[in-house]
């Protein structure tokens, strides 16, 4: 299937998703609120371990908090176009996988129209709120401006596909097992939770993990790293953009296979 | 995909076809062979009606017909394409109804899921408003057209389902029980509708149903499995040839009648719903009904007595319970 008709497909699914959840509206608000406080809560609890230990390894309160606002930004990307992917289970457990194999659209596309989810972009809104505030007390934004904006969207962009990419895997499992649930706290949100820190943190072969089964450290240290001049160069915001695509493309891989050992429900 | 190309080739050709499921795992994994080495060949046009008792295997072997589950042995082509392999492909040429279960869009009205279902399907403005125009009129689909999928009836969700499955017009319609909880009305209209897209468009199509009054009007074939296997294949006369021509006599007797006086040689004696009256199943070619009505004489005074007719499903019932083989 080429780009374009897969766009026109996915946007018309999306359409239609959004059309169906629009009958739930008046859930909009509500998210919103209850996700900043969620946000706002975690950000002060990091925030105050950073400053109880004066700052991580030469990183200071402001920097955690932007690497922090650049997790929550990619997160709530994530979560506002792919959010049904991480309760695929549901669909195996019930068979909903059988309706959506009979359509002439591939699996996952099927899936991600099926996802679109408005009520996460709060979630964005309050990372690049976060991501403004702490870049502005730090004057990243003071020379070069625009560049920095640009390394601060591909790392969004890097963030995405690497929670893409992490939770297509994981919903791939599924195909297997019945225990996505039970992992997903392990191999996915402790990952991504542990990447909203300086991974310098870590010890070097926990470190080695994220940037290769757990590839967290593209969306968000390796480029945060470039965008507060910590050493590596801008390359590195590339280099990170194609670690996170290529993980998709691996995650898209095993996600086909395993659709092939889809063995649907008894009814 | 309008203009049908007559090829003479078979549209289904199965080379046993084989799944098998693993329910557990590891060491204590247990095996349910679902559909064992199974051979059928399809041609264009055909209206096969695919029967077999519960768990017989049918809807998984539709499954792997149109690409859902990978076969476990064998191979199957339908329309030249391989179902698992080429699923996005051969689903643009194939309609799908499964009874059980909805495939259209729980909270939208029936309008939006077809919207949809135009861009999924690759289908042009003039072409979505012909079919769909055909589509409300046989399917009377205007009185619900804007009523949510959830607050429909069964039967007008059916006939929803009918023509999102048609709406791009596909060369194959493959239907698990499209009928299971319809009214009678609800049925007919079904199978109304059916019999003029099989007849008129040579549609070929594939159902699954229970009920064999839907067999009895509508398919040109059956294929009956059970426990995975392929039992018949061939004509619904071509069956009866092969089992006996089935029928059934429902007798009523004035008071309890003398049960020994009714075994006799060739006449099953069935059921009866009180301690009246009896149901007997005979072969039509060997008895008719005043010679058994003769024969029960002696077992009490009749009062009443009426035919069955149903044919297939007394058939059905001795193919399934019985040990397979047809009486030749
Ligand atoms: N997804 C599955 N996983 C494990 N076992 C299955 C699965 N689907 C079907 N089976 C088993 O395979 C056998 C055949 O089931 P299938 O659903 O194909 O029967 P069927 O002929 O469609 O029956 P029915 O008339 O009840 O719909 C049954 O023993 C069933 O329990
Ligand atoms: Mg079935």
């Amino acid at each position: 299937m080429g780009i374009l008709s897969g766009l026109r497909l996915y946007t018309a699914m999306a359409r239609t998703t959004l059309q169906s959840r629009a009958i739930y509206r008046a859930n909009f608000g509500l998210s919103l609120v209850f996700n900043s406080i969620m946000v706002t809560a975690e950000l002060i609890v990091t925030l105050l371990l950073v400053h109880r230990v004066h700052g991580i390894l030469g990183w200071n309160t402001a920097q955690v908090m932007l690497l922090f606002g650049m997790a929550t930004t990619s997160g709530g990307t994530y979560r506002t176009f792919l959010s049904e992917l991480s309760y695929f289970d549901k669909y195996l457990v019930n068979g909903e996988f059988d309706a959506v194999l009979t359509r002439p659209v591939p699996a996952w596309l099927a899936v991600a129209g099926r996802s679109v989810d408005p009520d996460q972009i709060g979630l964005v809104i309050e990372g690049m709120a976060i991501v403004a505030v702490s870049g502005t007390i730090l004057g990243i934004f003071r020379l070069d401006a625009w560049l920095v904006i640009g390394e601060l969207l591909a790392a969004v962009v890097s963030g995405t596909l690497i929670w893409m990419a992490m939770v297509t895997a994981l919903a791939a499992l599924g195909f297997w097992t019945t225990r996505v649930d039970t992992l997903q706290p392990m191999v996915l949100y402790g990952p991504q939770t542990a990447a909203t820190f300086p991974l310098s943190v870590y010890p070097t072969d926990i470190r080695m993990l994220f940037y290769s089964i757990f590839p967290v450290a593209f969306g968000t240290y390796l480029p945060a790293m470039v965008i507060l001049r910590k050493g590596p160069g801008a390359v590195m915001v590339l280099v990170s953009l194609f670690a996170a695509a290529a993980a998709l493309a691996l995650a898209l891989r095993f996600w086909r296979f395993a659709v092939r050992h889809y063995t649907s429900t008894g009814t | 995909m309008s203009e049908r190309t007559q090829t003479r080739s078979p549209i289904i050709v199965a080379d046993n076809l084989e799944k098998t499921f693993f329910r557990g795992r590891g060491r204590k994994a247990v095996q349910i062979p679902a559909v064992k080495p199974l051979s059928l060949t399809v041609e264009p046009g055909e209206f096969i009606g695919f029967l077999g008792p519960n768990g017989a295997g049918k809807s998984t072997t539709i499954k792997m017909l149109i690409g859902i589950l990978e076969p476990s042995g064998g191979t199957v082509h339908v329309d030249g394409l391989i179902p698992a392999k080429h699923r996005v492909h051969l689903a643009l040429r194939l309609g799908v109804v499964f009874g059980q279960r909805t495939q259209l869009w729980w909270d939208l009205p029936l309008l939006e899921s077809y919207r949809l279902l135009k861009v999924m399907y690759r289908v042009n403005e003039a072409d979505y408003r012909r079919q769909m125009e055909t589509l409300v009129e046989l399917l009377d689909l205007s009185s619900f057209w804007h009523t949510p999928v959830r607050q429909l009836s069964l039967g007008q969700r059916m006939r929803g389902e009918l023509a999102a499955a048609l709406l791009h017009r596909p060369k194959i319609l493959v239907l698990d029980e499209p009928t299971i909880g319809l009214d009678v009305t609800a049925k007919s209209d079904v199978r109304r509708f059916l019999l003029r897209e099989n007849r008129e468009r040579r549609t070929t199509i594939v159902l699954t149903t229970h009920d064999m009054s839907d067999v009895e009007e509508l398919c040109t074939r059956i294929v009956v499995i059970n426990q995975g296997i392929k039992m018949f294949d061939g004509t619904v006369n071509h069956l009866e040839e092969r089992t006996g021509a089935l029928s059934a006599l429902h007798v009523t007797f004035q008071t309890t009648p003398l049960w020994d006086a009714i075994n006799l040689p060739g006449i099953e004696h069935l059921s009866s719903d009180d301690d009246r009256s009896v149901l007997l199943h005979y072969n039509r070619r060997q008895f008719t009904p005043p010679q058994i009505l003769e024969q029960i004489r002696e077992a009490g005074r009749i009062e009443d007595f009426r035919m069955e007719e149903p044919r297939l499903e007394l058939i059905m019932r001795t193919l399934y319970e019985g040990d397979g083989r047809l009486g030749e």
